[in-house]
């Protein structure tokens, strides 16, 4: 099956601001994991893959068929129909209730299925005669997951899709994706601030930082084998002199009481140095420590 | 571009019942203070038309809504297609609306009629008055004028959004006056207008219609034309 995200060296400029430079891929059967501090350019890569704005360079490929770039050819809303699409706001007009936005949905997508969205706004606790307007931000975002369920699509791309959410409807909301993944051949591109999510169903994660690609890195490789040491000024010295690989580029953070260091193979440091705490490491961990750590 | 149609008219109708109120006192105020039906009918299709072209633009930047609709099937030729089919529809049910809505206020001034008022009801608005041979054609003028309104408007709307719109369109409206008042001034436009409909309403008030209506029918989609490619490069 093919690709179903493929983005080459997209660029997007603003003032005061530019992306450059960011590739990016969505096998089947994946999940990606899209973070970044605030303004690293996650929403404008989203925005850009969706043909919400225009790109200034690369190229841009849904489901196989380029939809952006000079070699553009395809129908974006033959593509638009095989996917599910949850923004970080429940966009639906607030006057419209939960019946009108089932209505919207069934004009939309030729393979619309109205039991599912029922089934859905059932389990979410969704009353078809309640107005968008009326319901919480959690409910708003599980009535657009829903909606973006409900026609069967192969691809996701959710932009902070469980952000609002207590953490039940947040492991609720998982369990779909994970439902939605065991189909077969779907693929999911998510975006959160939420790492503690990622950490359970993403099998790749994508850093963006100041409009740049800082990692493109399998998950397993962050929280299997990469780990975070808490060393004294004392460990660090000997850290310092430890003969490792060229390659394998140890970023610390000082803190007041000591100082973390990032270490991509935790095995091998715990081998090399048994005495010192080194804990696996979290997306969170590993992100602040690569964006903000200098290098050891 | 169903898609669109639908979920415009979907967003529209829960202010239904507002709509319609709004109409029959705009509809009641022209009747009564013009004492015309063909006035009333003509405000009520153009109130309707209008307020549903204003409140599919404040839908649209409510919550992100016109963003996240461009994520679904549809592509921004189908948006803006779809709002113009969306409009005219309206337009037509506005007439239909305001033809029956201008009866109707006609049937209760006469029947107001039957009790002793301080006042007197005009004869003008007594439905033993009516004639559909002015108030049908107040109702396709009226629908006319609405699409021409929306032709000017839309393409501002749908490249610049509600919010810069509201300062834009004005603007736009005077300067499109201006420069026709011009034009009748130092052309003459005014004596070639003049012999034109002459000699179309002598020989068919029916053909001084249709062609009107053809003209009206070039301008909207001319302006069709012109909001897709504005709205080709619109960022969201």
């Amino acid at each position: 099956m093919e690709r179903l995200i493929s983005i080459h060296g997209l660029a997007k400029r603003y003032d005061g601001f530019a992306l450059e430079g960011i590739d990016l891929a969505l096998e089947p059967d994946r999940v990606v994991g899209l973070v970044g501090s605030n303004g690293a350019g996650k929403t404008t890569t989203l925005k850009a893959l969706l043909g919400l704005i225009s790109i200034d360079a690369g190229s841009i490929e849904m489901l196989g068929a380029p939809i952006a770039g000079a070699s553009r050819t395809a129908r974006i809303d033959a593509v638009k129909s095989r996917i599910g699409v949850v923004l970080d706001a429940c966009a639906f007009p607030t006057a419209s209730r939960i019946s009108d936005v089932e209505l919207i949905g069934r004009a939309s997508y030729p393979t619309w299925d109205r039991a599912a969205f029922w089934c859905l706004a059932e389990q979410f606790g969704l009353d078809r005669r309640k107005k968008v307007g009326d319901l919480s931000r959690g409910m708003g975002m599980k009535l657009t997951l829903a909606f973006a369920l409900a026609h069967d699509p192969v691809l996701l791309i959710l932009d902070e899709a469980t952000a609002g959410l207590d953490p039940m409807a947040r492991e609720e909301v998982l369990d779909l994706l994970r439902a939605f993944m065991a189909k077969g051949e779907r693929g999911i591109l998510l975006s959160s601030h939420i790492t503690t999510d990622l950490e359970k169903i993403a099998d790749s994660v994508v850093c963006l930082d100041a409009g740049r690609l800082v990692f493109d890195i399998e998950k397993d490789a962050i929280c299997d084998k990469a780990g975070i040491a808490r060393c004294t000024a004392a460990d660090l010295e000997r850290v310092r002199a430890w003969e490792r690989s060229p390659h394998d580029g140890l970023r610390i953070q000082r803190q007041p009481y000591g100082t973390d260091a990032l270490v991509p193979d935790r095995a091998a440091f715990m081998a090399a140095f048994p005495d010192i705490v080194c804990e696996k490491a979290t997306i969170e961990g590993y992100m602040t420590l690569t964006l903000k750590g200098e290098l050891l | 571009m169903k898609a669109l149609i639908f979920s415009d008219l979907i967003t529209v109708k829960n202010a239904a019942l507002s709509l319609a109120l709004i109409m029959l006192l705009v509809g009641s105020c022209c009747l009564f203070g013009t004492e015309a039906p063909s006035a009333s009918v003509a405000a009520m299709t153009v109130t309707l038309a209008m307020m549903y072209l204003l409140s599919t633009a404040a839908y649209d930047e409510m919550n992100g809504w016109e963003r996240f609709r461009m994520t679904l099937p549809m592509t921004r030729t189908q948006v803006v297609c779809g709002r113009y089919l969306s409009v005219a529809l309206v337009a037509l049910v506005g007439m239909a609306l305001g033809i029956a809505g201008t009866f109707a206020l006609m049937a209760l001034s006469g029947w107001a009629a039957g009790f002793d008022l301080p006042f007197d009801i005009p004869a003008s608005v007594l439905p033993s008055t009516a004639s559909l041979s002015t108030i049908i054609p107040a109702a396709l003028a009226a629908a006319g004028c609405a699409l021409l309104t929306a032709a000017v408007g839309l393409p501002l709307l749908l490249r610049f959004g509600l919010t810069t719109g509201t300062r834009i369109v004005p603007v736009a409206f005077i300067m499109l006056i201006a420069a026709g008042m011009i034009a009748l001034n130092c052309t003459p436009a005014v004596e070639v207008l003049e012999a034109w409909y002459d000699q179309l309403a002598g020989s068919s008030v029916a053909l001084l219609g249709l062609v009107c209506a053809a003209v009206v029918a070039a301008i909207y989609c001319a302006s069709a034309a012109l909001s897709v490619r504005l709205y080709a490069n619109r960022e969201l």
